[in-house]
């Protein structure tokens, strides 16, 4: 048996918090993901990466993606949650970031309420 | 009697603890990557089905509640339910709601030890209906009764209105007549915790050799474990909070030892 002395256990506490909060990014998924099968393999697409106010769950994560998946010239995207951040591959010359990021924005039409309610997603960053 | 040297550890604990509500006030208030929600390590408890199932994480639990799920494993098993003891918010508002409490009115816990015992009972069937509908629903049902979503998120968007404030204002003021009673009743975390923490690997030992008998870490135990008559404690609900062995008034009586 091994006595521990009075400050074993804050040292213990300190290395487990830094090992889990350092070891996060192993197990990032995607919340909601989207691939449209025409343009993934089309290898002129661009990227980005936005962190968009609203994605806070799964549901609003594939609430974004309807929001813009048939708009044309998405190729893909990854939605995370946690982070909030959003990967859109697109093929530029259907599509460009600031179309993409009005179409996030825009007002949409909520079919319970029958009314057009403002966007609930804002490009942040 | 062999006098003790002084370095107040639980001075250290109540730091830590200190320093772990800062940053979820911190978090909370939009700063930092994440929300604070995505480090309760239930999180990760409560994404296992989806994990399995479809491969997502359900609702908003995302990587951090994972990472946050296996580093509890890993402390109960090195040393049973520190997590508790030093870092859980909710606890910490607690053990000082009661400790405030014992101030005023010189006891810790009016509740018959029968009717305590029976009633510690209770957090595993709430732990079994919180998975069994997340699990079933996809959404995180809890949040309306969970202190720590409530407290964090000032009441915010999943709040049950008038309802979740009651909850709150009712389990802070019974927190100064009954030991941590959200803790000690309801909270599927530290339920969860219970499956593992028998086996924490590193426990309080007595010296029923140098014991003179005088009880004080039983009082000062927020668990309420009657320190004093053990040789170990392997009570799943001991936090390694190293209240009982600050307070040992005999050097080396109360020690923590590994394995
Ligand atoms: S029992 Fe639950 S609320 Fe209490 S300290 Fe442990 S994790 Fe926190
Ligand atoms: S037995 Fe000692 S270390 Fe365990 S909870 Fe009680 S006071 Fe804390
Ligand atoms: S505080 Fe120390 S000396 Fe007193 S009863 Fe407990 S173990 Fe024995």
């Amino acid at each position: 048996m091994i006595k521990l002395p009075k400050w074993a256990l804050p040292i213990l506490l300190i290395v487990v918090l830094v090992l889990t909060v350092n070891s996060t990014g192993l197990f990032a998924l995607p919340s909601a993901e989207y691939a449209n099968p025409e343009l993934v393999n089309n290898g002129n697409l661009k990227s980005l990466e936005w962190k968009v106010k609203g994605v806070k769950c799964r549901g609003t994560s594939q609430f974004f993606i309807s929001r813009i998946k048939d708009s044309g010239g998405i190729a893909s995207i990854e939605t995370y949650a946690s982070t909030k951040k959003c990967l859109i591959k697109y093929d530029p010359s259907l599509t460009d970031p600031e179309r993409i990021k009005q179409l996030i924005e825009a007002p949409y039409f909520h079919p319970e309420s029958r009314q057009w309610i403002e966007g609930i997603f804002t490009v942040v960053d | 009697m062999a006098k003790k040297k002084k370095f107040r550890v639980t001075y250290l604990r109540y730091a830590f603890q200190i320093a772990i509500i800062a940053i979820l006030v911190y978090l909370a208030l939009g700063y930092g990557e994440r929300t604070f929600e995505a480090y309760c390590p239930f999180g990760g408890v409560e994404a296992l089905y989806g994990l399995f199932t479809t491969k997502n994480y359900t609702c908003a639990l995302g990587e951090a509640n994972m990472a946050m799920f296996l580093g509890l494993i890993a402390l109960v098993v090195l040393s049973k339910k520190s997590f508790c003891g030093w870092i859980c918010p909710i606890g910490a508002v607690s053990e000082t709601a009661n400790r405030l409490g014992f101030r005023m009115r010189g006891k810790k816990h009016w509740l018959p030890p029968k009717v305590d015992k029976a009633l510690r009972l209770l957090r595993y069937p709430v732990m079994i209906i919180i998975l069994y509908y997340t699990y079933k629903i996809g959404d995180l049902i809890f949040r309306g009764y969970d202190p720590f979503y409530l407290i964090f998120s000032g009441f915010g968007d999943y709040a049950l209105g008038i309802w979740s404030i009651l909850l709150m204002l009712f389990l802070l003021a019974i927190s100064f007549i009954i030991s941590m009673p959200f803790c000690r009743y309801f909270c599927p975390l530290g339920a969860f915790q219970d499956l593992l923490s028998w086996m924490g690997i590193s426990r309080i030992y007595r010296n029923k050799e140098t014991c003179i008998d005088c009880d004080l870490c039983d009082k000062a135990c927020p668990q309420l474990i009657e320190v004093s008559q053990k040789d170990k404690v392997k009570h799943i609900d001991c936090t390694n909070c190293l209240e009982c062995v600050e307070v040992c008034p005999v050097k080396n009586c109360l020690e923590m030892r590994m394995f």
